[in-house]
C-alpha cells in the first residue's frame, strides 16, 4: 500500500504477571489505508491490545515492541508521551465500549464535547459550545441544546455512544480506533449509533479500525476484516469475502454461528489446532 | 398430568412506588408445553429478565398468577419448587462462588435437599456436562468461561429439575464457546426430558434453541411465533420485523 | 488466556486445592517487597515478646539506682532508665503487653464489626437504619476519651483498656463488611444459592462472610497501629498496664521528663511503638492488595 495512514510491522506485546510471562500479541503487521478496518476475534486474541498499543496506551506492565509503528509520517514508537498527548485526540481518536466509563460523570455531556475540542483548538468556550452543538446534530440527537446540558447518568445507550462519538470526532481525527463500539447496545440501536459513525467517517475521510467479535457485524460495516486468534492475525481480507474465507478458523468461527437461515439440529463446534498458534496464514510480510 | 409445566397468567410487576413506579412487566401470559423450550426475547428494559426471575422464584412481589404443573405458585417457594425449576445464569464469572471450589458449589444443593449420595451424583453431573472429575477441585478463576457455564449448568442439573430458566446462557461467551454450550444445553433437554424457558436478546440463538418464542417490548408481550416463522419471517408486528431486520446475518457463503 | 491447570497436575483432594490457594497468595504477597520488609519485622518482634525471658538480659524489675539514666553500653544495651533498670528487657517484656492488647482488641472488635455489617447490609431496610446509627455513635466516641470515660468508671487495668479500645475498633470494620456485603448480595452466586432455599442465616455464613473475612482480615491490619497507639496512649496516661509493668507508653510517660537530657529513655519505648505501628501498616497494606476481591 502506498501512504498509508497506519503501518504496523511485527508487533509483540507481552505481558509480565506474577507467575508467568504472556505474549498477548504476536507479530502483527498490517497497512491500514482511508478505509473502514475490522479486527475480529474472540476474548484472548489480542485484538483490544492491539488497538491500545497503537495509541501507546497500554497497561504499565506490557512490554511493547515493534519493528515499525508509524502513523503518517510520525513515528510512534519513538514518540515520547509529551508528542503522543498531542497526537491522541486530535490525530487518534478511541471510541470505548461503554460510554459510562469514558464520560465524566460529573460533568454536562456538552460541555465535555466543548472541552474535547478546546484541548485541540484555541478558541472561546461561546466557540466551542457552538461547535459541540453542531456536532450533537452531526450525530442525529434531535435536541442537541437539551442534550448539552444534561449529565452522563441520565443517557441511554445508544445516545450515550453518539454522544462519544461526537466527543471523539470533534478535532476531526485522522484515525479512530472503535473498541466494541456497539456491543453492549440493543441490536435496533446499534444499527443507528453505526450509521451515524459511517456518515461521520465518509465525511471527514478518516480512516476506522473496528475491533469487534462480531463477524457479522465487522462484515456489514467494514471495507476490510483482519480475523485475530491467539494474539496472530490468521487472515486480511476484503469484507465481502469474508464467507469465503480461507483460514479453518475463520471458517469454523462462521460455521459455528447459528444462522436464521440456515437451521441445524447442532452446531459445528470448533476443534482448535495447534498450528493455529503458531504459524500465521495469510496477513501481510 | 397436565401438558403445560408452565403458564403464566396477567403476569404484572411493579417497581417502585407512586409516581417513579415502573411498570416492568405488563399482562404478560404464556404457557409452556412439557418438554418444549420456549424463548422470550427483547432488548434491554422489556421485562425479559423480570419475568424470568420471578418464575424462579427470586421476585415475590408479582401480580398475577404463576403455574407450575397446574398448581399454583407461592410467594414464598418450598423446596420442592426449587428442587423442580432451577436456573442458570448470565454471566459466568458472576455466578459462581469466587471462594468455593466446585466440589463444594455441587454439593450444597445435594445436601441443603437432602438427597443423599453425594458424590457418585457429583461425578454423574460432571460427566453430564462434558467435564472431568478433576473438575471438582478447581475454583472458578482457575476455570475458563466455557468451562464455568458447564459448572452453573451441573449445579442447575444436579437436583434433577424439571424444567431449566436459562437467563441469556451464552451472551457473555466467545463465539465457539457459545456453539458447545448451545450443543450441551440441547443435548441434556433431550436426554433428561427437561422443558426450557430462555431469555435471550440474540434471535438467532433463540431460533435455534427454541420451539417457540415470545418477542418482548416494554413489559409487554407482542407476539407468540414458532421457530420456523420466525427463520421465515412470518411474523405479525412491525417491531418484530425490525429485530429480525437487524439481526440479519450478513455473511453470505 | 487462562494457564489452565492439565489434570495431571490438579489438585486431587479439597485440603490440597485450598493448600494450592493458599501457596499462590502468599507468592503473591512475597513480591511485594515493603509487605515483606513489614513482615520481618513483624516476626522479630512477636519473637522478642514471645521468647521474652530467652532474649532478655536482666530482671525488668531489679532497680539500680547507682545505674539511672545510663547511655547504651555492653552490659545494657538499650541503656537504663530513671530506675536504673534495663531498657532492653522491659522493652521484650513490654511488647508482651502491646501485643497482647492489640491482638485481643482484633480478635473481639473484628467479629463484632463483621456481624453488625452483615446483617445490616444483608437485611436493610430499618435493621440497616439502626444498626448504622448505633455504629456511627461508636465512631463518633475518639478512642481514647472513651477509654478514658471507661477507665475512670471501671478503674485502670489492661482488661478494661482492651474493652475500650474495641468499643472504638469495631465500626469501621461494620462499614467495611456492610459495603461488601450490599455489593456480594446483588451477585447471581447469591441468587443461585437462594434458588436452593438457603435461609438467609445459611447465605451470610457460608457465602457472604467468605467474601467478607479476607477485606477484614486486611483492614484490622492495617488498624492495629491505631489500636497500638490508642493502647500507648491509654499507659502513658496511667491508664492501661499499672507501673511497674513494663508497658510502652507508660515506659513513655515515666521517660518524658529526662527527654531533653537524656533522650535515649524515651527514644526506646517511642521508636518500638513506631516500628510495630509501621510493620502492621506494611502488611496490611499488601494483604489489602492480596486478599481484595477486586483484584481477582
Amino acid at each position: 500500500m502506498t501512504d498509508p495512514v497506519l503501518s504496523v510491522r511485527n508487533l509483540n506485546i507481552h505481558f509480565h504477571g506474577a507467575t508467568r510471562t504472556t505474549h498477548a500479541v504476536r507479530g502483527v503487521s498490517f497497512d491500514l489505508g482511508h478505509e473502514k478496518l475490522g479486527i475480529v476475534g474472540e476474548s484472548g486474541s489480542g485484538k483490544s491490545q492491539t488497538g491500545r498499543a497503537i495509541m501507546k496506551l497500554s497497561a504499565p506492565s506490557a512490554r511493547v515492541t515493534a519493528d515499525a509503528l508509524r502513523f503518517g509520517a510520525t513515528d510512534l514508537m519513538a514518540a515520547s508521551e509529551k508528542q503522543m498527548r498531542t497526537i491522541r485526540g486530535r490525530d487518534i481518536a478511541m471510541i470505548l465500549q461503554d460510554p459510562k466509563f469514558s464520560l465524566n460523570p460529573l460533568m454536562k455531556v456538552g460541555k465535555q464535547i466543548a472541552e474535547a475540542y478546546r484541548i485541540h483548538h484555541r478558541v472561546s468556550a461561546a466557540e466551542a459550545r457552538q461547535k459541540a452543538l453542531a456536532m450533537l446534530e452531526s450525530v442525529h440527537i434531535r435536541n442537541p441544546e437539551r442534550v448539552y446540558e444534561i449529565l452522563p447518568h441520565e443517557v441511554s445507550g445508544g445516545m450515550g455512544q453518539r454522544i462519544m462519538i461526537a466527543m471523539m470526532l470533534i478535532p476531526e481525527p485522522k484515525l479512530i480506533i472503535a473498541d466494541e463500539p456497539t456491543s453492549a447496545l440493543d441490536v435496533t440501536v446499534r444499527r443507528q449509533v453505526l450509521a451515524v459513525l459511517d456518515e461521520l467517517v465518509e465525511r471527514t475521510g478518516a480512516s476506522l479500525i473496528f475491533i469487534s467479535h462480531d463477524l457479522n457485524l465487522v462484515a456489514d460495516f467494514c471495507d476490510r476484516v483482519l480475523v485475530m486468534y491467539a494474539g496472530r492475525v490468521l487472515e486480511d481480507l476484503p469484507a465481502r469475502d469474508l464467507g469465503r474465507a480461507q483460514h479453518p478458523y475463520t471458517r469454523a468461527l462462521l460455521d459455528s454461528l447459528p444462522r436464521l437461515d440456515d437451521p441445524r439440529a447442532e452446531l459445528a463446534v470448533m476443534q482448535r489446532q495447534d498450528s493455529w498458534r503458531t504459524a500465521p496464514i495469510g496477513g501481510q510480510a | 398430568m397436565s401438558d403445560i409445566i408452565l403458564e403464566a397468567r396477567d403476569l404484572t410487576i411493579e417497581f417502585g412506588e407512586g409516581a417513579t413506579a415502573v411498570t416492568a412487566v405488563d399482562g404478560a401470559a404464556f404457557k409452556i408445553r412439557r418438554g418444549e423450550s420456549f424463548g422470550l426475547i427483547g432488548e434491554s428494559g422489556c421485562g425479559k429478565s423480570t419475568i424470568l426471575r420471578a418464575v424462579a422464584g427470586l421476585n415475590p412481589e408479582y401480580d398475577g398468577d404463576l403455574l407450575f404443573d397446574g398448581v399454583e405458585l407461592p410467594d414464598t417457594r418450598r423446596r420442592e419448587h426449587y428442587r423442580a425449576m432451577q436456573m442458570v445464569f448470565q454471566d459466568p464469572y458472576g455466578s459462581l462462588h469466587p471462594r468455593k471450589m466446585v466440589q463444594s458449589v455441587l454439593a450444597e444443593p445435594v445436601r441443603r435437599m437432602g438427597l443423599g449420595d453425594e458424590q457418585r451424583r457429583i461425578d454423574e453431573v460432571l460427566r453430564n456436562v462434558g467435564l472431568g472429575p478433576e473438575f471438582r477441585f478447581r475454583y472458578p478463576h482457575e476455570c475458563s468461561g466455557g468451562q464455568r457455564q458447564r459448572i452453573a449448568i451441573a449445579r442447575a442439573l444436579i437436583v434433577e429439575p424439571k424444567m431449566l430458566l436459562l437467563d441469556e446462557p451464552t451472551s457473555a461467551l466467545d463465539v465457539s464457546v457459545q456453539a458447545e454450550i448451545l450443543n450441551l444445553l440441547a443435548r441434556l433437554r433431550r436426554e433428561l426430558g427437561l422443558s426450557y424457558l430462555m431469555v435471550s436478546h440474540d434471535i438467532a440463538v433463540v431460533a435455534h434453541m427454541c420451539d417457540r418464542v415470545a418477542i418482548m417490548r416494554h413489559g409487554r408481550i407482542l407476539e407468540e411465533v414458532g421457530a420456523q416463522d420466525v427463520r421465515a419471517g412470518r411474523v405479525s408486528e412491525d417491531y418484530t420485523r425490525d429485530f429480525l431486520a437487524a439481526s440479519a446475518p450478513a455473511i453470505t457463503a | 488466556m487462562t494457564d489452565i491447570t492439565p489434570a495431571a497436575l490438579g489438585p486431587r483432594t479439597p485440603a490440597e486445592a485450598r493448600l494450592q490457594q493458599l501457596r499462590i497468595t502468599a507468592l503473591k504477597l512475597r513480591r511485594n517487597a515493603s509487605a515483606m520488609i513489614g513482615l520481618v519485622i513483624l516476626l522479630v518482634i512477636f519473637a522478642g515478646a514471645i521468647f521474652a525471658p530467652l532474649f532478655a538480659t536482666h530482671d525488668i524489675f531489679a532497680q539500680d539506682l547507682g545505674n539511672r539514666l545510663a547511655l547504651p553500653s555492653a552490659d545494657h544495651w538499650f541503656g537504663t532508665d530513671e530506675l536504673g533498670r534495663d531498657i532492653y528487657s522491659r522493652l521484650l517484656y513490654g511488647g508482651r503487653i502491646t501485643l497482647y492488647i492489640a491482638c485481643l482488641t482484633a480478635v473481639i472488635s473484628a467479629p463484632i464489626g463483621l456481624v453488625v455489617g452483615m446483617l445490616s447490609g444483608w437485611y436493610g431496610g430499618w435493621l440497616d437504619m439502626v444498626l448504622m446509627r448505633v455504629t456511627e455513635i461508636f465512631l463518633a466516641f475518639p478512642s481514647l476519651i472513651l477509654a478514658l470515660a471507661f477507665v475512670a468508671a471501671l478503674g485502670p487495668s489492661i482488661e478494661n483498656a482492651i474493652i475500650a479500645i474495641s468499643l472504638t475498633a469495631w465500626p469501621p470494620i461494620a462499614r467495611l463488611a456492610r459495603a461488601e456485603t450490599m455489593m456480594v448480595r446483588r451477585s447471581d452466586y447469591i441468587a443461585a444459592v437462594r434458588l436452593q432455599g438457603a435461609s438467609s442465616w445459611q447465605i451470610m455464613v457460608g457465602h457472604i462472610a467468605p467474601m467478607c473475612v479476607p477485606s477484614v482480615i486486611a483492614r484490622v491490619t492495617l488498624n492495629m497501629a491505631s489500636i497500638i497507639l490508642s493502647a500507648a496512649g491509654l499507659g502513658f496516661l496511667g491508664l492501661g498496664a499499672q507501673p511497674p509493668s513494663p508497658e510502652w507508653g507508660a515506659m513513655l510517660s515515666s521517660a518524658r521528663q529526662f527527654i531533653l537530657s537524656n533522650g535515649h529513655v524515651a527514644a526506646a519505648p517511642g521508636l518500638a511503638i513506631l516500628m510495630t505501628s509501621i510493620a502492621f501498616n506494611l502488611v496490611g497494606d499488601g494483604l489489602r492488595d492480596v486478599l481484595d476481591p477486586r483484584n481477582d
